[in-house]
């Protein structure tokens, strides 16, 4: 009957510590409401972070495919339309005053197609950097149409000033509109480079796998919160709204991983050639103006070779050079084929002008003028063909396998909202019949 | 090596390296670095030789070597000399002017005109025949005697002003033909006379018409590479005036029927004596040029071409040949 002081002791402890432990301890109602939050936030953020980057990953393959490719083509477009005008231009200079058939329809049409670009380029909303550029062409574009019209005039008249309107004309073409043209391509250049960085980047599903796995743990934790409190091991909601979120995890993942593979394709086989394609394509129009200023110049002038040099190390160095690099990345027989054209072509061109340079040497003139003027001429644009075709195939396997990107990526938005209904679904249904035993 | 780098990773897969991009604008930024071109030396003498101050003193820049004599048949040259080179070369290379009506200009692809005819009249007294034997090297004024003096061309004959301080350079001919500077303006142009010329932008192309500009006019110099380009300057607006020699002048005329010819300087300020130019050392070749030349005065093939090129076509005042003067210079040890 009687217990000693320190038993009574122990119990009263043990009573109050029982009571605390309640009161600290939050009822099983209150934990499975919080649960509830905390899946529902869980979800909504899930969400919410694979929408945004569904988002940034389609507004990538957008501006790759409707802003920065088309303003690369165009601003290539552009330059070649130039250096079209000014060949044509400038090999009238190199030939009798009667001008060719079909000399002056070849100027017109590449000032006209020059100003179109320059239009489409304009309207296109240019980076700031650019819009300099594009307003120098704009204004200087006339005044170089201007001087060859009088040039042109002049030569049927018979008046050598024509010659040094020219003159004067292929010295502004090539100092203030060329340039210019160069940096616009530039810049496009690297607007679709930093756009392929932003649209293959795995930073998007590193955060979601993330996201989502968190979410995961957080349900799996809930189930087992449920089955110890509630002494009902199976909880269909629970489990439902889990195989939901890993579903979801792994669909965004696997969909956000299929876009990246689409976009490294367009870039591998598409932008990447289109890239060394344009510009070597830049740079064999500028090396063909070289030779015809070289003889119109006669020789008196070293820079025009000097700088041919140069381009031709650019375009055929085995370090480096932009064909070798293009051979070098042809991951198939079409483009292999095209590039070995191209190879070809380009080989055709640098024998014929050896000649010349050869005849220019021996100061025969005449002879290396009609020789560039026919056979040179037909090799340049033999070459400008094959480049226009690789380019063209090039361009059209980059929108292709952005097409397929953008394409996967358009269903997204609603297989994230879709899955992220069903998941809070799930968890409340699977919640809230355990919460209704409490009440 | 950065471009190394970039081709090495496009090629491996799976690497994420700066890519095509980068290959293709560092090809572009290079070629945007000036490329270095080889400049010619200088040729023009910087102190005044002894030969030149006696040249200055006594008047001597239209002094040249008297001519061969005899001069033989066409095709006939002294054995082992510069002429026979140049037979057995095949070729005369001669620096011309394009693009001066009446006395270099081209047409339908060859450049034809007085001193091109000069040219060949040479050509034919050294090979026969001028047929195929003369090539024309086009010039800009600043390059004609230049390219005589480093031997570029063998002869220049493109209205080179023999002044003394050339002759450190070059040796010329007699003279073969006497133009005079005057000023190419806008018929409309305010400018009448030699005072009107203060402030005025004047074109100029050659280093003898800006020093008479300087020493005697408040004209403002502007040069321009080619007698062309200052024609154009001239319809453009950029300059007021173009003081060139009469013999381009007239050409321009034809060209633009809106100019006008002024003479405002005195004629002693303005005469010009053109030499046929050639490397130093030449002499033979300068002494058989000069026998030539003589020829061409006496048999009135100098004055039918003046006439042809000249009188007929630009109402070029007519001349006479230019009387030679009564010495000649002494030949080199």
């Amino acid at each position: 009957m009687l217990r000693s002081a320190g038993v009574i002791e122990a119990g009263a402890q043990e009573r109050e510590g029982s009571v605390v432990r309640r009161a600290l301890a939050p009822s099983t109602p209150a934990a499975l409401r919080g649960a509830a939050a905390i899946l529902v936030v869980g979800t909504v953020a899930l969400a919410a972070i694979a929408l945004d980057i569904a988002d940034d990953r389609l507004a990538a393959v957008d501006h790759i495919a409707d802003e920065a490719t088309p303003l690369l083509v165009d601003s290539e477009s552009l330059y070649v339309a130039l250096a079209g005008a000014d060949a044509a231009a400038s090999t009238a200079f190199l030939e009798a005053r009667i001008e060719p058939h079909g000399r002056r329809e070849e100027y017109l049409g590449s000032v006209a197609h020059a100003a179109r670009e320059l239009a489409d380029i304009s309207r296109s909303g240019v980076t700031v950097a650019a819009t300099d550029a594009v307003t120098t062409m704009t204004e200087r574009l006339p005044r170089y149409a201007g001087l060859v019209e009088v040039a042109r005039t002049n030569r049927l008249l018979g008046h050598p000033v024509g010659d040094a309107y020219q003159r004067h004309a292929s010295r502004l073409l090539r100092d203030e509109l060329l340039p210019n043209a160069t940096t616009v391509f530039e810049l496009a250049t690297r607007d679709v480079h930093a756009s392929y960085r932003s649209g293959t980047s795995t930073r998007g599903e590193s955060i979601l796998l993330l996201v989502g796995g968190v979410l995961v743990l957080v349900l799996v934790a809930t189930q087992v919160f449920v089955a110890v409190r509630t002494r009902r091991f199976l909880n269909l909601g629970l489990l439902g709204a889990t195989a939901a979120a890993v579903g979801l995890t792994v669909l965004t993942t696997t969909l956000l991983g299929a876009q990246r593979d689409a976009l490294s394709d367009s870039q591998r086989r598409g932008s990447d050639p289109l890239v060394l394609l344009a510009t070597t394509r830049i740079l064999v129009l500028r090396s063909v103006a070289d030779v015809n200023l070289d003889l119109v110049e006669q020789g008196t002038e070293t820079e025009h070779m000097a700088d041919f040099a140069a381009v031709t190390a650019e375009i055929d160095s085995v370090e480096g050079g932009l064909l070798p690099t293009t051979r070098a990345i042809a991951d198939d027989d079409t483009m292999r084929t095209s590039v070995e054209t191209i190879d070809g072509r380009y080989a055709d061109f640098l024998a014929t002008q050896e000649r010349v340079r050869a005849l220019a040497d021996e100061k025969d003139y005449p002879t290396a003028i009609e020789l560039a003027t026919t056979e040179l001429a037909v090799a340049a644009a033999a070459l400008d063909d094959a480049l226009d075709a690789a380019t063209t195939t090039a361009r059209r396997r980059l929108e292709q396998h952005a097409a397929a990107a953008e394409d996967g990526l358009r269903p997204l938005p609603l297989v994230i909202a879709l899955g992220a209904l069903l998941i809070g679904a799930a968890a409340l249904g699977g919640l809230w019949p355990r919460l209704k035993e409490y009440r | 090596m950065r471009r190394t780098v970039a081709v090495v990773c496009l090629v491996a897969a799976g690497c994420s390296s700066s890519d095509a991009s980068s290959v293709a604008i560092d090809a572009l930024a290079a070629l945007d670095v000036e490329v270095s071109t080889p400049t010619t030396e200088a040729t023009a003498s910087t102190t005044t030789s002894p030969d030149r101050a006696r040249c200055e003193q006594d008047g001597l820049e239209t002094v040249s070597y008297a001519p061969l004599e005899p001069l033989g048949a066409p095709g006939e040259v002294p054995p082992g000399s510069f002429m026979a080179e140049l037979q057995q070369r095949g070729r005369l290379f001669v620096g011309v002017d394009e693009s001066t009506p009446g006395l270099a200009e081209r047409d339908a692809g060859e450049i034809v005109g007085f001193e091109v005819d000069i040219a060949r009249e040479i050509a034919t007294q050294i090979f026969g025949s001028a047929d195929g034997r003369v090539v024309t090297v086009p010039l800009t004024p600043d390059e004609k005697v230049d390219l005589a003096a480093d031997g570029t061309v063998d002869l220049t004959i493109s209205a080179v002003t023999m002044t003394c301080d050339r002759w450190d350079d070059v040796d010329f001919s007699a003279e073969y033909f006497r133009a005079h500077q005057k000023f190419l303006a806008r018929q409309d142009s305010p400018i009448a006379t030699d005072a009107d010329l203060a402030g005025r932008r004047v074109c100029v192309t050659g280093s003898s018409s800006r020093r008479i500009l300087e020493d005697h006019t408040r004209a403002q110099p502007e040069e321009r590479p080619a007698r062309t380009d200052c024609l154009v300057a001239l319809q453009e607006g950029e300059v007021d005036a173009y003081f060139s020699h009469d013999s381009f002048l007239f050409g321009m005329l034809q060209q633009d029927p809106t100019l006008q010819v002024l003479d405002l300087l005195p004629p002693e300020l303005t005469v010009t004596h053109y030499g046929i130019a050639t490397a130093k050392g030449r002499v033979e070749l300068v002494q058989f040029v000069n026998a030539v030349l003589a020829e061409l005065f006496v048999d009135g093939t100098w004055s039918r071409l003046v006439t042809t090129w000249l009188v007929e076509p630009l109402s070029f005042p007519p001349q006479d040949p230019p009387r030679w003067p009564a010495t000649f210079r002494e030949v080199p040890a």
